[in-house]
C-alpha cells in the first residue's frame, strides 16, 4: 500500500537498474542497505529452470523446449498449435535433444545475464550445427547470439512493459510487444554472414530479433506469447511451426 | 511512407454548432488538424457554421467559411476553392456525413477531389448497420443478435423473435438520437417509430438487450501501412444500456484481467484492419462479466468524444496524429510530442486513474426526464486525474459545479430506507450518490451489485469513500486521518463538514505536518522516459514534479469548466486567446481547467496545463506551487469569476477589473449606485430573499416582473412572473439551493434588446460592434437571434448606447472586457445588466469585425493603452457584411423539456450567417441551424390571446404568399374575423386532421405557438411543442423569430444563389 511507483520508476530511469527491497519498516535502514548491497543470485537460471523433464500436450509436432525459466504461455502457445512439448532442464546436453529426434527446438526466456549460462551456450553451439529448426525467445535469443559469436550488454534500465514498439525491417511494419529484459545483443558484434537483424526497437533502435542465414533459426528479444501484453506477434509461433514442418 | 506530395490544398469540414452528442471535442480535433496541416505547408480551406470555435479563427486556416454545413454549400465552396482533397474524419458525424454524401454521389470523383484518410467503403462498412454486421460476420467478430429494419412491422416481428427487452438504434444519427430500450411492445412501437423518422436513411437497428454486461471502449489508430496501436481503453462504470456519453467512464479499464483486455484489444485491431481505417477510430464492446463472451457494439470511423477524452487521459494527441496519417505519414515517422523522444507508434501507459463524469442540463429543464438510456443527454463533461479511483471520483464530482463536493447528496437524507432502495433501481444522473447513500444505510456491496449490475469493484471504491466519511465523523481529527482523507480526494471543506472542525484548524494541521498537494506529470509513459510537456494533476503523494524553474513572470488563466447551457465553448475560445496573448507578452502561461473536450486543455496551448477542479482549494494548491504574478478571471465565464474572491484572499493579484468593481456590477444595490452616478435608468426593481418580500416588490412594481438570482450565467433560474402564484413557484425553485446572494425582482419592460461588448483601458473604450437581438426582452440573449451591425437602431439611440457604455466602463473602472445588455423602448435606453467579463458574443464579434478582441483586452490588462494601438477608440468601423448569430437547440435529446423560449437560456450552440445584406444572412443562418425555409406549404398557428393581434400581420403575409394556415379554434376564429381563411382544428388530438396526424404526416412546414404564460405552459401547448421537436419541425415560440423566418421566406434566393463568404477577406 502506498508505494509511489512513479518515484521508483524515475529513480530507475535516472540511475539505472539497481537492487531494491520492499520493507514495511525503515528503522533499521543500515541493515537493510547492507543486505541489499551484499545480495547476489548466482546461478539464477539454474534456480528457476525446472529440474525435471516434463511433457505437455499430445500434438503431432514434437518440440523440445529448453527451460531457462520458461513462461507457461510459451508452452501453451505451442500446445494450442498441435504440438507435443517436452520441456528440458537448462543444463540438458545437446546430444540428448538431438537424439530425441524433435521437429523443432524452442529456447525459452529466462532471467539474468546471458553470459552466465555457460553450459547452455556450449549446447546451443552444437544445436546450431544441426538442421533442427530453432526459435529463441528473450534469453533464448541472447544465448543463440552468444553461441554464434555475438556479444551482449546490459541496458540502463531494461525494456519492461507491454507497450514496446518493434519494427519488422523486412516489411516496415510496427508491432506492439510485451518485453521484459535487461540485456541486449550488440549490433556491431553480429557477423553479417551468420545472422541479420529482423526486428529493432522503435524507441532506442536496439536489436529485437535475428534471422540466422541458411538456417531454420530465428530468435526474438520480445515475448510473442504475451500474457501479460499484446498478442500482436503470436503469428511467430506459426512461422516457427512452418519451419518445423519442412 | 512520407507525406503525399500530391496533396496541396485541403478542405476541412467542421462539426457545426454545439449540440448534445457533438460538442467542443471537434473544435479540439479540428484545431489540432488545421495546425498540423498548416505546419506541413498545406493550404487549408475550412468550413464550419460554428462561429464560437477556435478552428474558425483567422490564423487557423487560409480560407475560412462560416457557412451552413450542407451538401449544397460545401459543393459551392469546393467549386470556388478547388481543393485537391477533403479531410472528413475530424468534423464529427456532421463532417463525415457530408463527405460521404459527396463521395457516394460521385461528385468528388467528378471534381477530382480525394477523400483523405479512410476510404468511403471503409466508412460505409463501419457506419451502415447491415454492412457493418456483414463485415463483422466475415471476420468472425461477434455482434449482438440484431436486425436492420426500415418499417415498424418487421421490427416488431424481429423483437418478438429474439425476445424483449431490445435496444433500438437509429442509423446515421448523432449521440444515438431517438434510440432507446423497449421492455414492452407499446414502448417498442413508440421508440421504433421515432427512430425511423430521425434516421437519415430511415433505418433502425433492433438488437438483443444485453444490459448488465460491461461496456468497454478502445481508441485505436491505424496508418496506411497497416500499423495499429491502441491509445487507451476505457471502462464505463455504468454497464451496457447507458449511452457512453452519459456514463461515468474510467481510464484505463479497472476490472479486466489481462486475458480480457488483450482479447478485446486484439479484436479492436482486427476490426480496424478489416475496415482499413486510416486515422483514429473508436471501438465499443460489451463484455459478459461472467465469461469471456463479448460483442462489438459499434465502431466510429473517425475521431470522437471518446478520442478527445483518450487524448487528454493519456497525453497522446489522437487528432494530430490522425491528420498526419491522412496526408501520408505512418506511425513510425511521427514523433510523440509529449516525450519528444519516443514515436507515435507506441501505446501509452497510465500510472494514474482518469474519471469522466457527464454534465447534464437537468437543472435547466425541470420537466425533463432524468433517466439515462441509449439517448445521450449530457451537454458536456468533466475529467479528473488522480492516483486513485476514489480521489479521481471526488475531484470529478466537484468539477461538475453542481454545489456538491462529495458523495453526500443532501436531498437523499429525507428518503426512508425503503425509498432509497427503490431509488437504486433508477438509472439516472444521481445514481452514484444513491449508491453511496445505500451503503451508508448498511446495504452491502453485493446487494447493490445485484440491483445495479455495476461491478463490485466500483461499488467497493464508493464504499471506501463512505468509510472515510464515517471515520472522519467518528474519530479524532489528527494528521493521520487528514492525510488519509486528502489521499482519498476530500477537500478541507468536506472534512470540516464531516468532522465539524473549523477549516482553519484543518489547514493548520496540514501545514504543521506538511500535508500538501504535489503535482505529477501526465507523460504518456508512466515516467519511463523523460517528458517535456508540462501537463499536471495533483496528488497527496510526495515528490512534486511541477517545479520547472523559469525566469518569466507567471500568469494563471482560469478556464470555464464543463460545457453547459449558458457557458459553452465561447469561453474556451476566450481563455485560449488570452493564453496566446499572454505568451506574446512574454509571460509564462498557466491554464487550469477540467474539460477534456476543449482546446484549452490541449497541452500545446499554455506553458503549463493543470487538469484540476476549479474550486478555491484546488486552485490554491496550484497557486502555492506556482506563485504567479497574477490571475486573469474575466475570460473563463462565471466559473472563473466565482473564484475571484478566493484568489484575492490567497493574495493573488486579480489582473484587469478589480474584485471590488466586479462586485459593483454584480451586486444589485451597489449597481444601483453605479447607475445613479452615471445617471442611467434601469427597470425598477428590488432585492429579496423570501416569497413575501418578492410579492411585495412585484405588486409595488406591477406585474409582469422578471425574477432571477444574482451571480449566475445563462439566466439560470430566471423567469417572468405574471402573478403572485408565479412568484411563489419561482422563489421556491430558486431557494432550493441555498442562495449566498439576494434574488432580484425587476419590472419587465418589453422592448428591443441590444448587446455590446467593449474593451476599456481605464481611459478609453473600444466597442467592436453593437448587436441587435431580434427577439424582444424576455427571451434570453443567448437564445435570441443576434444581428451585427444593428439594422433597426437609430443614430440617437446608438449614440446613447455608446455614451452609456463609456460611462459605465469608467464608473466601474473596467480594465479589459465588459458586456452590457440594454433595452430599447420608444427611444429610451435602459440597462439590463453589466457583466464585467468576456461574453458569449466575443468570438462571433471578433470574427465578423476582424478585431482580435481578446488579444486587445489582454494587452490592455497589462497596461497598454487603446489609443496607442491601431484599432482606434469608440465604436469600431461598421462591417460591410451582416452577420447573424442564431441559436441551436438540442431539445430532441431531452425528453419532456419545454422548448418555449424565455429568460432562462436553453440553446446549446450557435451558427452564423454572413452575407452582404440582412435577408441573405438570415437565410444562411436559418439553413445553418437546420431550419428549412419553405416557399409554400402549411403553417400551424396557435397563440395565446394577448398575441393574437400581433400575429395578425404575419399571418396575413403568409396567407397572401399562398401558405395554407391551420389554426386552433381560438386563433382560427380571430384570424377569420380578420379576413384570413384557415383550416380550423376543432380537436387538437383527435380526428383525421388532428395536430399529431398532420405533423407526423409531414404536412406542416412550421408551427407558431406562444406559451400561455410564463413557465407554466398549458399542457396542450407543451405537447404541441414536444411533438414538433420529435418530428423535427420548427416551432417558433416567439413571434419575433417567426417574423425573421418570414424575412427569409421573402428573400426567395436559394442556398445555391447566395454567395459564400471567406471571412478572412471580410
Amino acid at each position: 500500500m502506498n508505494v509511489n511507483t512513479r518515484k521508483l520508476t524515475k529513480l530507475l530511469r535516472d540511475y539505472g537498474t539497481m537492487r531494491g527491497k520492499l520493507v514495511s519498516n525503515k528503522s533499521n535502514l543500515d541493515d537493510i542497505l547492507k543486505e541489499i548491497k551484499e545480495y547476489t543470485f548466482p546461478n539464477v537460471v539454474g534456480e528457476v529452470s525446472n529440474k525435471r523433464i516434463r511433457k505437455f500436450g499430445e500434438g503431432s509436432k514434437q518440440i523440445a523446449l529448453i527451460d531457462f525459466g520458461c513462461k507457461e504461455n510459451i508452452i501453451k502457445s505451442l500446445v494450442d498449435r498441435d504440438c507435443t512439448v517436452t520441456a528440458f532442464p537448462q543444463d540438458i546436453s545437446a546430444e540428448s535433444i538431438i537424439e530425441g529426434n524433435f521437429d523443432g527446438i524452442l529456447l525459452s526466456n529466462g532471467p539474468g545475464n546471458p553470459e552466465d549460462c555457460k553450459i547452455a551456450i556450449e549446447n546451443i553451439k552444437k544445436l546450431y550445427k544441426t538442421d533442427i529448426p530453432i526459435m529463441g525467445i528473450c534469453l533464448g535469443h541472447q544465448l543463440m547470439a552468444l553461441a554464434t559469436g555475438a556479444t551482449t550488454a546490459k541496458l540502463k534500465y531494461g525494456h519492461r512493459g507491454p507497450n514496446h514498439p518493434v519494427k519488422e525491417l523486412k516489411t516496415g511494419r510496427i508491432f506492439i510487444t510485451s518485453q521484459n529484459h535487461g540485456y541486449y545483443v550488440k549490433e556491431d558484434s553480429i557477423n553479417k554472414d551468420i545472422a541479420e537483424v529482423s526486428y529493432v526497437n522503435v524507441n532506442d533502435g536496439t536489436i529485437e530479433g535475428l534471422d540466422y542465414k541458411n538456417k531454420n533459426i530465428f530468435t526474438i528479444q520480445f515475448h510473442p506469447e504475451a500474457c501479460p501484453g499484446p498478442q500482436d506477434c503470436a503469428h511467430l509461433f506459426d512461422r516457427f511451426l512452418e519451419m518445423c514442418s519442412d | 511512407m512520407p507525406k503525399n506530395e500530391k496533396i496541396k490544398k485541403v478542405l476541412v469540414i467542421g462539426s457545426g454548432p454545439i449540440i448534445i452528442g457533438q460538442a467542443a471535442e471537434f473544435d479540439y480535433a479540428g484545431t489540432q488538424a488545421c495546425v498540423e496541416l498548416k505546419k506541413e505547408g498545406l493550404e487549408v480551406v475550412l468550413v464550419n457554421s460554428n462561429p464560437a470555435t477556435i478552428m474558425t479563427d483567422k490564423n487557423m486556416a487560409d480560407k475560412i467559411y462560416i457557412e451552413p454545413l450542407t451538401v449544397k454549400t460545401v459543393k459551392k465552396i469546393i467549386e470556388k476553392e478547388n481543393p485537391d482533397s477533403i479531410l472528413p474524419n475530424l468534423g464529427g458525424q456532421t463532417g463525415l456525413n457530408i463527405a460521404m454524401e459527396l463521395a457516394e454521389s460521385g461528385y468528388l470523383q467528378e471534381k477530382g477531389v480525394k477523400l483523405l484518410g479512410t476510404s468511403p467503403e471503409g466508412i460505409k462498412n463501419a457506419e451502415d448497420r447491415q454492412a457493418f454486421k456483414d463485415m463483422m460476420e466475415s471476420i468472425n467478430e461477434p455482434c449482438i443478435a440484431s436486425k436492420v429494419v426500415t418499417d415498424l412491422q418487421s421490427g416488431l416481428e424481429f423483437a418478438r423473435e429474439i425476445g424483449l427487452p431490445v435496444i433500438i438504434r437509429p442509423a446515421y444519427t448523432l449521440g444515438g438520437t431517438g434510440g432507446g430500450i423497449a421492455y414492452t411492445e407499446a414502448q417498442f412501437n413508440e421508440i421504433c417509430e421515432s427512430g425511423l423518422r430521425l434516421s437519415r436513411v430511415h433505418q433502425v437497428l433492433v438488437e438483443k438487450c444485453i444490459s448488465g454486461w460491461k461496456e468497454i471502449e478502445y481508441e485505436v489508430i491505424r496508418d496506411s501501412k497497416g500499423n495499429c496501436i491502441t491509445v487507451c481503453n476505457m471502462e464505463n462504470i455504468d454497464p451496457v444500456g447507458v449511452h457512453t456519453g452519459d456514463s461515468i467512464v474510467v481510464a484505463p479499464s479497472q476490472t479486466l484481467s489481462d486475458k480480457e483486455y488483450q482479447m478485446l484489444r486484439s479484436s479492436a485491431i482486427k476490426i480496424i484492419s478489416a475496415l482499413k481505417i486510416e486515422g483514429g477510430c473508436n471501438v465499443q464492446f460489451a463484455l459478459n462479466p461472467n465469461s469471456f463472451e463479448y460483442a462489438v457494439i459499434e465502431v466510429n470511423p473517425r475521431v470522437s468524444r471518446s478520442s478527445a477524452l483518450a487524448s487528454k487521459a493519456t497525453g497522446y494527441p489522437i487528432a494530430k496524429v490522425a491528420a498526419k496519417i491522412a496526408i501520408g505519414y505512418t506511425l513510425d515517422e511521427i514523433k510523440n510530442a509529449v516525450t519528444g523522444k519516443t514515436y507515435a507508434c507506441f501505446e501509452p501507459v497510465l500510472d494514474y486513474v482518469v474519471v469522466k463524469i457527464p454534465k447534464w442540463p437537468f437543472s435547466k429543464f425541470l420537466t425533463a426526464d432524468r433517466n439515462l438510456g441509449t439517448q445521450m443527454k449530457a451537454t458536456g463533461e468533466v475529467m479528473a486525474i488522480a492516483p486513485t479511483l476514489e480521489a479521481g471520483l471526488m475531484k470529478a464530482i466537484r468539477s461538475l459545479e453542481e454545489n456538491i463536493d462529495s458523495l453526500i447528496l443532501p436531498k437523499l437524507s429525507i428518503y426512508s430506507n425503503e425509498e432509497i432502495r427503490e431509488e437504486l433501481k433508477k438509472v439516472n444522473n444521481e445514481r452514484i450518490w444513491v449508491i453511496a447513500e445505500n451503503l451508508r444505510r448498511g446495504m452491502t456491496i453485493e446487494q447493490i451489485h445485484e440491483i445495479t449490475k455495476i461491478d463490485k469493484f466500483f461499488i467497493s471504491k464508493i464504499n471506501n469513500l463512505v468509510n472515510i466519511e464515517k471515520e472522519l465523523q467518528s474519530s479524532k481529527l489528527d494528521a493521520d486521518s487528514i492525510r488519509k482523507a486528502k489521499k482519498y480526494g476530500y477537500t478541507d471543506k468536506v472534512i470540516s463538514n464531516l468532522t465539524k472542525a473549523r477549516i482553519e484548524d484543518i489547514r493548520k494541521i496540514r501545514e504543521d505536518n506538511n500535508i500538501v498537494a504535489n503535482f505529477k506529470m501526465v507523460d504518456t509513459c508512466a515516467a519511463e522516459f523523460e517528458a517535456t510537456t508540462p501537463y499536471y494533476y495533483s496528488s497527496y503523494d510526495e515528490d512534486n514534479e511541477a517545479d520547472k524553474k523559469t525566469d518569466k513572470q507567471k500568469v494563471v488563466v482560469l478556464g470555464s469548466g464543463p460545457i453547459r447551457i449558458g457557458q459553452g465553448i465561447e469561453f474556451d475560445y476566450c481563455s485560449v486567446h488570452a493564453v496566446w496573448a499572454l505568451k506574446k507578452k512574454g509571460f509564462e502561461t498557466i491554464i487550469v481547467n477540467n474539460n477534456p473536450e476543449t482546446v484549452s486543455t490541449d497541452f500545446d496551448i499554455a506553458d503549463k496545463l493543470y487538469f484540476e477542479p476549479l474550486t478555491p482549494e484546488d486552485v490554491e494548491n496550484i497557486i502555492n506551487v506556482e506563485k504567479p504574478y497574477g490571475a486573469i478571471v474575466q475570460f473563463g465565464g462565471q466559473t472563473a469569476i466565482k473564484l475571484t474572491k478566493a484568489l484575492k484572499e490567497m493574495g493573488v493579484k486579480i489582473l484587469g477589473t478589480s474584485e471590488e468593481n466586479m462586485d459593483r456590477a454584480e451586486d444589485r444595490e451597489l449597481f444601483d449606485q453605479v447607475l445613479n452616478n452615471c445617471n442611467i435608468t434601469r427597470p425598477q426593481g428590488g432585492t429579496v430573499y423570501t416569497v413575501a418580500e418578492a410579492k411585495e416588490v412585484a405588486n409595488r412594481l406591477g406585474y409582469p416582473v422578471l425574477v432571477r438570482p444574482s451571480y449566475v450565467l445563462g439566466g439560470q433560474g430566471m423567469a417572468i412572473a405574471y402573478d403572485d402564484s408565479d412568484i411563489e413557484k419561482l422563489i421556491e425553485e430558486i431557494n432550493k439551493i441555498a442562495q449566498e446572494h439576494p434574488i432580484l425582482v425587476d419590472k419587465y419592460i418589453m422592448g428591443k434588446e441590444i448587446e455590446v461588448d467593449a474593451i476599456c483601458d481605464g481611459e478609453d473604450v473600444l466597442i467592436p460592434g453593437i448587436m441587435e437581438l431580434l427577439e424582444r426582452t424576455g427571451v434570453h440573449s443567448g437564445d435570441s437571434i443576434s444581428v451585427y451591425p444593428t439594422q433597426n437602431v437609430n443614430k440617437e439611440s446608438a449614440d446613447k448606447i455608446v455614451e452609456y457604455t463609456k460611462l459605465l466602463a469608467k464608473e466601474l473602472n473596467i480594465i479589459g472586457m465588459m458586456n452590457i445588455q440594454f433595452i430599447l423602448q420608444n427611444n429610451e435606453v435602459y440597462i439590463i445588466e453589466v457583466n464585467p467579463r468576456s461574453s458569449r458574443t466575443v468570438p462571433y464579434i471578433s470574427k465578423v469585425t476582424n478585431l482580435p478582441v481578446i488579444d486587445i483586452a489582454t494587452r490592455v490588462i497589462f497596461g497598454e493603452k487603446l489609443k496607442d494601438m491601431k484599432y482606434g477608440t469608440g465604436v469600431y468601423k461598421r462591417s460591410e457584411y451582416v452577420a447573424i448569430k442564431m441559436p441551436v437547440f438540442s431539445f430532441e435529446k431531452i425528453k419532456n423539456a419545454d422548448t418555449s423560449l424565455g429568460p432562462e437560456m436553453k440553446s446549446t450552440g450557435e451558427v452564423l450567417g454572413v452575407a452582404k445584406n440582412f435577408t441573405d444572412a438570415i437565410v444562411k443562418a436559418f439553413i445553418a441551424s437546420g431550419v428549412n425555409i419553405p416557399q409554400e406549404g402549411n403553417i400551424l398557428i396557435t397563440v395565446r390571446d394577448k398575441d393574437k393581434q400581433e400575429v395578425l400581420p404575419l399571418a396575413k403575409k403568409l396567407y397572401n404568399r399562398g401558405f395554407k394556415i391551420y389554426a386552433t379554434k381560438g386563433t382560427s376564429a380571430f384570424l377569420k374575423q380578420n379576413g384570413i381563411e384557415t383550416n380550423v382544428l376543432e380537436k387538437i388530438w383527435e380526428g383525421a386532421e388532428s395536430i399529431p396526424n398532420l405533423v407526423e404526416a409531414g404536412k406542416i412546414n412550421f408551427i407558431i405557438n406562444t406559451p400561455t404564460k410564463g413557465k407554466e405552459s398549458s399542457r396542450d401547448g407543451f405537447k404541441i411543442r414536444r411533438l414538433a421537436v420529435e418530428c423535427k419541425i420548427p416551432c417558433f415560440t416567439s413571434l419575433d423569430t417567426a417574423n425573421a423566418l418570414y424575412d427569409a421566406i421573402e428573400d426567395t434566393k436559394t442556398e445555391e444563389e447566395i454567395e459564400v463568404v471567406d471571412i478572412t477577406e471580410v
